[in-house]
């Protein structure tokens, strides 16, 4: 098992090389200078000076040997200049990727346990009235858009209900105690992040059902039912792994929609994470910027193929000794 | 009293396209410790004749319509699902034919073993992996205590089949259905598989039900045969005068389709003529008559009923006599 | 929203049954007792005739304004009343009706061909071509999509055809990995072998063999594509970054409306509820056609 997964690491490093340099061709053919930005935060720049920073950042290099230039100081940290902001990017991504990344983990966490719950109840209860219920609902929750869905249920929830903030992050506070902090915190979440796993969710439900009923068809299902064992025990023991393999692999795709379709869900409901920052650097023509945030979120999500991959190993021997 | 007594089972499938009659009114008894033979082709309603012993029929489409299934004096076809729980995996084990698709692929075959005795028999972990390992042991899987935390696709087709053995017999079961256990396997693995179900049979007292479509193993570890056709049983007798005696044109027909070695082929290979029967639809009179040369007016109107013709030897054709004489005639 | 259509073995299935004859036929018998997908198929069809023609007979153009008759409710000179500019919402609604579903069915198709014939080829070619393939395919997978489609926009612009291109760019990919699966499956059959012992070209044995028996999930995949382009594309218009008013379409009715949520909420409703129409359907449309394509369900096992 170690053995795969350090294979599996090993496969990711042509992937992220071949992203950056992707995404590196895409930076340096957007219009615009990277320096200017800087060149008016401090107008007393030399020329000498100027020249030295263009030599630093690599941009009158040759490509090729300005994308090593340009790898070499994305991984000591430097990503650039925000020309929006005036303020170097890496400060202003930090703090809102923990911001996005409780709303896409909540998102995730809750949309997935919810989604197998049902799905598993969907299975052993086929054609049932809940059953059909929960496949429409999950229809229509795929269906939904998801921005008109958050204006929607600001509309409905907020606006005419009072029952969630229609935005924004939190409430200002002096010195409220860990449970209000917390609490606060969460009425600002819940709509966004309803919003944001809705769609999953429904596919997954969807997904699990379908994935169950043919485990449950499987010989080996019959044989364990001619020893005697309860449902239960087959269900638990010998349908529930095999039915999550695909689930899980289908997941870790989930999860690479989930944090593009944040990007959207925080602008609507102006939720100042990494997703609302690329938006307002895309607006702005900040491409250091918005192609820092792409390259942030591609490595989650290659990292989260990653951690699927190996899921998915955990789960099923078979491809463990291969 | 037998072990067990089969009284007209019958078992339909209700599809859209029809009522599929599988079992249409079998019967047989078997004794302690007996080898039956289940023989029949794809389609005659053997397999699904043990399955409905074990009440594993899928219900929609399936259901046991009639008949009785009296094993050690109860009626198997009333007991409570509960109670027909206990039964399974204890007093009856089932083994089937393809032991890539039956043995679970994320379970250790530990585990797979282990689980019906940990259940029935209220064994702790330990207990149950030693009686394991002794199991294995017993099938021809040696090395059983490393082995016990492997996954079935690190084992070769005739081991996987050993392996579901074992986890049938865990519980030292009374009778155990065999669902052409041998069908998927090589041909040199196929003898080792049956020479141990019937030592273990012999050593242990288990009665076993043999269901193949291959008269070879039949001739060679059974000891009484009932031959299947359309759902019906149409012979039923000792396994040495079913080849040497057959009265039923169906079985006459079988074994002059086997190509003998011993002999010259002269012409064409002999078949029965004409499709497996259609098990949809009512049936008038005997099932095997499309396909029979020695059918007459009768055969069209009544349904012979499995009659004895010698001891201990029936058969379902009204013209069973003079077939008998035609076959020994010729032989 | 991606529902996994066919994989593995279940593909080459699917692809394969294509070959027998009769399948059509009994697709069509299968297709039709799926109630809902029938609904959807009429629902749709529907749909597209009236924002092709009903336009033409209506009183009012779609950006006529007259700041008297802002935010009138719905009335029989107003079926879904009017905006924030005075402006007919039913004839916006229409005219971005257009627009939405002239998008969504261009990108469908084009990334439909594109990814088949990439799929096709690479796949049946093999080595260094494949391999690209799927590298290829495996970068376009681990991007986040709306946000690349976001910054592609802004960078190529709006406009119809920029958008629909950007949209194609990041599609193919996935249709691409379809259609290899198929051929993949495919390439391995004897009749593959036969044809090119007897000296058939590989285009041939590409444009006879291959490309048909694609058709099956390829379709399913087509029309399922076609509500998601459709999906990014509204999203895109809401947020100012595809199509560029006063062109109207489904998106960009919702990006002021959303500003009046409080006084005007039907503004918000009527194009959002159209979109969710449009895509329920696609979303059944597709659900029903993988249905009735899967030879497993077939008749008379």
């Amino acid at each position: 098992m170690p053995r795969y997964i350090l294979r599996r690491f090993v496969q990711m490093i042509p992937l992220l090389f071949f992203l950056s340099l992707l995404l590196f061709a895409a930076l340096a053919s957007m219009p615009g200078d990277p320096l200017r930005s800087m060149l008016e935060e401090l107008p007393k720049m030399t020329p000498l000076e100027y020249q030295r920073l263009r030599e630093l950042y690599g941009l009158d290099d040759p490509i090729h040997v300005g994308y090593l230039k340009w790898l070499w100081q994305v991984l000591s940290g430097n990503f650039g200049y925000s020309k929006e902001y005036h303020l170097p990017v890496w400060e202003l991504i930090m703090p809102r990727l923990w911001n996005t990344l409780i709303l896409t983990v909540s998102a995730f966490a809750i949309g997935k346990a919810l989604a197998i719950l049902i799905g598993i109840y969907s299975a052993r209860h086929p054609y049932s009235p809940l059953d059909y219920s929960a496949m429409g609902l999950a229809f229509f929750g795929f269906s939904v858009p998801g921005f008109w869905l958050g204006l929607t249920l600001i509309i409905v929830f907020s606006v005419y209900l009072h029952w969630f903030p229609a935005g924004g992050f939190g409430s200002p506070y002096s010195d409220a105690n860990w449970w209000e902090f917390i609490w606060d915190r969460a009425q600002y979440l819940v709509l966004p992040v309803v919003t944001l796993a809705v769609s999953e969710t429904a596919s997954t439900t969807r997904y699990m059902r379908s994935s169950l009923l043919e485990v449950i068809r499987q010989d080996y299902i019959t044989n364990a039912r001619s020893k005697g064992l309860s449902e239960q025990t087959i269900l638990l023991r010998h349908a529930l792994k095999n039915s999550l393999i695909p689930v899980v692999t289908v997941s870790a795709l989930s999860l690479a929609r989930l944090i593009g379709g944040s990007t959207v869900i925080e602008t609507v409901f102006g939720y100042p994470g990494m997703g609302k920052l690329l938006f307002d650097a895309i607006m702005g023509s900040d491409y250091t910027l918005a192609m820092a945030i792409l390259m942030l979120m591609s490595f989650f999500v290659i990292f989260a193929n990653l951690i699927a991959d190996v899921l998915y190993a955990w789960l099923d021997p078979r491809i463990r000794y291969t | 009293m037998s072990l067990l007594q089969v009284k007209n089972l019958a078992t339909y499938f209700f599809t859209p396209a029809g009522v599929v009659r599988a079992v249409d009114g079998i019967s047989y008894d078997l004794e302690e410790g007996e080898i039956m033979g289940l023989v029949g082709e794809s389609g005659s309603g053997k397999s699904v004749s043990a399955l409905s012993i074990m009440r594993l029929v899928p219900e929609p489409p399936g259901r046991i319509v009639a008949g009785e299934v009296i094993f050690q004096g109860k009626d198997l076809l009333r007991l409570s699902g509960e109670e027909m729980r206990l039964i399974r995996g204890r007093a009856i084990g089932m083994i089937f034919q393809e032991p890539s698709t039956f043995l679970n692929p994320v379970l250790t075959i530990g585990r797979q073993i282990t689980e019906a005795m940990e259940l029935h028999l209220g064994l702790d972990r330990k207990a149950s992996r030693a009686r394991a390992i002794e199991l294995l042991e017993r099938v021809g899987i040696p090395d059983g205590e490393s082995r016990l935390s492997d996954y079935p696709h690190q084992f070769s087709g005739g081991q996987r089949q050993r392996i579901m053995i074992a986890g049938a017999l865990s519980c030292r079961p009374k009778l155990l259905l065999a669902d052409e256990p041998t069908t998927a396997l090589d041909v040199t693995i196929q003898a080792q598989i049956l020479e141990l179900i019937k030592d273990l049979s012999r050593e242990f007292g288990i009665s076993v039900i043999l269901i193949t479509h291959n008269l070879g193993i039949v001739a060679r570890y059974a000891d009484r045969v009932n031959v299947m056709y359309g759902g019906e049983i149409v012979e039923s007798a000792a396994a040495p005068e079913i080849y040497r005696k057959p009265w039923h044109p169906y079985t006459v027909g079988l074994l002059e389709a086997v190509p003998r070695v011993d002999r010259q082929v002269e012409g064409e290979l002999r078949t029965i003529e004409g499709q497996p029967a259609d098990l949809r639809g009512e049936k008038t009179g005997c099932t095997f008559r499309p396909r029979c040369s020695y059918a007459v007016a009768r055969c069209a109107i009544e349904r012979p009923p499995l009659q004895e013709i010698t001891v201990h030897h029936a058969s379902a054709c009204w013209e069973s006599e003079r077939v008998g004489k035609v076959v020994r005639g010729e032989a | 929203m991606q529902e996994t259509l066919f994989e593995g073995p279940e593909l080459v299935r699917v692809a394969m049954a294509a070959r027998s004859t009769g399948y059509w036929a009994q697709v069509w018998r299968r297709f039709r007792r799926h109630h809902l997908a029938i609904a959807s198929l009429y629902f749709l069809l529907a749909l597209i005739v009236s924002v092709a023609v009903v336009p033409q007979f209506l009183p009012y153009e779609y950006d006529q304004v007259s700041l008297q008759e802002r935010f009138l409710p719905p009335s029989w000179r107003h079926p879904f009343g009017t905006d924030e500019l005075g402006r007919d919402v039913f004839t916006r609604a229409l005219h971005g009706g257009r627009v939405s579903l002239a998008v969504g069915f261009s990108v469908a198709l084009s990334s439909m061909l594109l990814g088949a014939i990439a799929g096709c080829a690479t796949g049946y070619i093999g080595g260094a071509a494949d391999n690209l393939m799927m590298r290829v395919v495996d970068i376009a997978q681990s991007l986040p999509r709306i946000a690349v489609l976001l910054v592609l926009s802004k960078v190529f612009g709006g406009g119809m055809f920029n958008l629909i291109m950007v949209l194609v760019l990041l599609e193919w990919t996935d249709v691409a990995r379809l259609a290899r699966g198929v051929v993949l499956g495919i390439k391995v059959q004897p009749y593959v072998d036969a044809a090119r012992a007897g000296g058939v070209s590989g285009m041939r044995i590409l444009g006879r063999h291959l490309l048909p028996n694609s058709m099956a999930p390829l379709i399913v995949s087509a029309t399922l594509d076609a509500g998601r382009a459709i999906r990014a594309e509204t999203t895109l218009s809401f947020l100012g970054l595809g199509i560029p008013p006063p062109l109207s379409s489904w998106g960009n009715l919702l990006t002021n409306a959303s500003a009046y949520y409080f006084t005007a909420p039907l503004l918000v409703f009527i194009p959002g509820l159209f979109i969710f129409a449009t895509l329920l359907s696609f979303n059944l449309l597709g659900d029903g056609l993988r249905d009735a394509m899967d030879p497993r369900l077939a008749e008379g096992k």
